[in-house]
C-alpha cells in the first residue's frame, strides 16, 4: 500500500489558494478592527459575563 | 545543547511574563481599563461608595453625591451579557415600586451609544441608563464579572453587593429586600 | 529496534510549556484571584485558553468567536474570522500540537501509567463529533439566540468547554468567595463534564482534541493549505505505513485533518521521509543511499 501525500493541488495552485486565504484574512482583520472588533473583544474579556462561561 | 537552549528559552519567557504583568498593572491606556497610579477606594459592604458623575443616554448627568437621602441601586451591565439582560425588567418594576425613595442607575459597560440606545428602544426600557465607553465609572467599582450591582444607603454607605443574576422576578424580590434594608 | 530520538519531542514540550506560560503571563492574577484587564486581552491567542483564567493575558479565539456571532445581524465577526483565517493558513493544526495549553495538559495526563484505549475505526468515527459540536454549539446556537431572543449565548463556553472550567472556573471559585456563591446547577454540570473529559484523557490520548474540540475542527479545515506542517517526501516514502500505525491521533495519512503535527511519526519512519516545515521542492531533493 503506497501512502502518497495527496494534495489535490499542484504547487502554483496551492500558492494561489494560500495567498487568497491570507489576503482574505488580512482584509477581514482590518475591516474587523475598523468596525470595533478589537474593542468588542477587549470589553468582553475584561468584564466577563460569568454565566456565559458556566459559573452560574 | 538542547536542554540549555530550552532552559534559556523558558527563562526568557518567564521574564517576558513578568514584564507583561508589570505593564498591565501600571500605565492606564485608552483601550484597557484605566487604573493609573491612584489606588481606587475599596468597594465593599460598609465602605463609602466612590463618588462619580455619569452621562445618561438622554444627555443628562447623574452624580452620586447628589443622591443623598435616597437609596441608590447601581448596576453594571452590557447588551451582550445574557443574565444582565435577563434581569433588566426587574429595574422597571423597582423604579415603579420605590419612586422617589430610590435612585436607580444602570451603567452600561464599555459599549457605544448607538448599540445601547438601539437596544433600549427595541425593548422599551425607560429607567436611567448611563454610558461608560471608557470604563471611567467602571474603574471606580472594579469587578471581574457582570452583572454587578451595588446598593447604597441614603448616607452613601454600601449595604449590599450582588454579582451575577438569575431571572427578573427572583432578582426583583432580592433587590426589594436589600433596598428595604438600606432604607432602614 | 527503538530508533526514537527524544530531542524533538523534548523541544516540542518546551514550546508547549512556553506558550502556556506566555498565554497566562499574568501570574499575580492567581494570587489575587482576579482577571487581567490590560489591552492585550483584545487580542486572541491561537490555542484554547479561557479569558476567565486569572493568568490569561489574551482572549480565547473560540469564546471571542461565539461572543462576536451574538452581535449578528448588526455586526459580522470579521475581526475573529480574520484572525482564524491567518492562523489557519499559516499553522493549521500545528497550533494543536505546539501552541495549545489544554493539549499539553491532555498529553501529560496520558503519561499516567494505566492501560490505554487504542485507536480504532470507532475512534475515527467519533472524531467527526467535533465538527458537530462546532456547528451546533459554536455557530448555530449563538446565532439562533442572537436572532430569536436578542440574548447572546456562547453555548460552547457556557455548557461544554473544560478548559474554561479548569483554568477559569476552579481558580476563581477557590480564590474568591463571591464566585462560590454564584455556582449552581450549571457549574455543577460543567464540573462533571470537565472531570469526565480529564479522566478520559488518562486512558485515551488527547480525547478532547480528537472528539470534542471545535477549535481543532476549525484549524483542521486548513490541513491542505497550511504553510507549516508535518509532511511526507513522496520520493523517499516506501509505503510501509509505520507512520500511520504509530500515530496516536486518528489519521489516515500523515498531515491529514486529524494530524496535530507533533512529529512522532517522523521518529519512526525507516526512510526518514517525514519532515516538518514548508514543502520541499522535488527537483532539489538529494536521494539518500538506502
Amino acid at each position: 500500500m503506497k501512502i502518497h501525500e495527496k494534495n489535490g493541488k499542484n504547487p502554483s495552485n496551492l500558492t494561489a489558494v494560500r495567498l487568497g486565504v491570507a489576503g482574505l484574512g488580512t482584509l477581514a482583520l482590518a475591516l474587523g478592527i475598523a468596525q470595533g472588533g478589537y474593542q468588542d473583544t477587549l470589553g468582553k474579556a475584561v468584564r466577563i459575563c460569568l454565566e456565559c462561561i458556566g459559573i452560574g | 545543547m538542547q536542554t540549555r537552549k530550552a532552559t534559556g528559552l523558558i527563562l526568557i519567557l518567564l521574564s517576558l511574563c513578568l514584564a507583561l504583568t508589570a505593564c498591565g498593572q501600571a500605565t492606564p491606556t485608552a483601550t484597557g481599563i484605566p487604573g493609573g497610579s491612584t489606588v481606587p477606594a475599596v468597594v465593599e459592604v460598609g465602605a463609602s461608595a466612590p463618588d462619580f458623575t455619569a452621562t445618561l443616554t438622554d444627555g443628562s448627568t447623574f452624580t452620586l453625591s447628589d443622591q443623598q437621602g435616597k437609596a441608590v441601586l447601581l448596576n453594571f451591565w452590557a447588551t451582550w451579557c445574557g443574565p444582565c439582560v435577563a434581569e433588566l425588567p426587574a429595574f422597571t418594576r423597582l423604579v415603579d415600586t420605590y419612586g422617589d425613595q430610590l435612585a436607580l442607575l444602570a451603567v452600561n459597560s464599555g459599549e457605544d451609544e448607538k448599540t445601547v440606545t438601539d437596544f433600549l428602544a427595541k425593548n422599551g426600557y425607560t429607567f436611567p441608563v448611563a454610558l461608560d465607553t471608557d470604563f471611567a465609572v467602571g474603574s471606580l467599582y472594579p469587578t471581574d464579572g457582570i452583572p454587578y450591582t451595588v446598593i447604597i444607603d441614603p448616607n452613601g454607605v454600601i449595604t449590599s453587593i450582588q454579582l451575577g443574576a438569575s431571572d427578573a422576578d427572583s432578582m426583583y424580590d432580592h433587590y426589594c429586600a436589600e433596598i428595604d434594608k438600606a432604607l432602614g | 529496534m527503538d530508533k526514537t530520538n527524544k530531542r524533538p519531542e523534548l523541544r516540542r514540550k518546551c514550546i508547549q510549556l512556553a506558550s502556556a506560560l506566555l498565554y497566562n503571563a499574568n501570574l499575580p492574577g492567581f494570587a489575587s484571584g482576579s482577571i487581567y484587564k490590560g489591552p492585550s486581552k483584545g487580542v486572541c491567542v491561537p490555542g484554547l485558553n479561557c479569558y476567565s483564567c486569572p493568568g490569561a493575558v489574551g482572549s480565547c479565539p473560540l469564546g471571542a468567536l461565539q461572543n462576536a456571532l451574538s452581535s449578528l445581524p448588526r455586526k459580522l465577526p470579521l475581526y475573529i474570522a480574520g484572525f482564524l483565517l491567518l492562523i489557519g493558513v499559516a499553522l493549521g493544526r500545528v497550533v494543536c500540537g505546539f501552541l495549545c495549553p489544554f493539549g499539553l495538559i491532555q498529553e501529560l495526563l496520558h503519561k499516567i501509567p494505566t492501560p490505554k484505549i487504542k485507536k480504532s475505526k470507532w475512534t475515527r468515527r467519533l472524531s467527526w463529533l467535533k465538527y458537530v459540536i462546532l456547528v451546533v454549539f459554536v455557530v448555530a446556537l449563538p446565532i439562533w439566540y442572537a436572532f430569536a431572543k436578542g440574548m447572546p449565548v456562547p453555548a460552547f463556553c457556557k455548557y461544554i468547554c473544560p478548559a474554561g472550567t479548569l483554568e477559569g472556573g476552579f481558580p476563581l471559585l477557590s480564590l474568591r468567595g463571591e464566585y462560590r456563591a454564584l455556582a449552581g446547577a450549571l457549574f455543577g454540570w460543567k464540573t462533571l463534564v470537565c472531570i469526565v473529559i480529564l479522566v478520559l484523557c488518562v486512558f485515551l490520548y488527547r480525547a478532547f482534541c480528537r472528539f470534542l474540540c471545535p477549535l481543532g475542527a476549525i484549524y483542521s479545515l486548513f490541513s491542505r493549505i497550511a504553510l507549516l506542517a508535518v509532511r511526507v517526501d513522496k520520493e523517499l516514502c516506501n509505503g510501509c505505513g509505520a507512520c500511520v500505525r504509530a500515530c496516536q491521533m486518528d489519521v489516515k495519512r500523515v498531515g491529514d485533518h486529524e494530524c496535530i503535527h507533533c512529529g512522532h511519526c517522523g521518529q519512526l519512519c525507516p526512510k526518514n521521509a517525514i519532515y516538518f516545515g514548508k514543502e520541499r521542492k522535488p527537483c532539489k531533493q538529494e536521494k539518500r543511499p538506502d
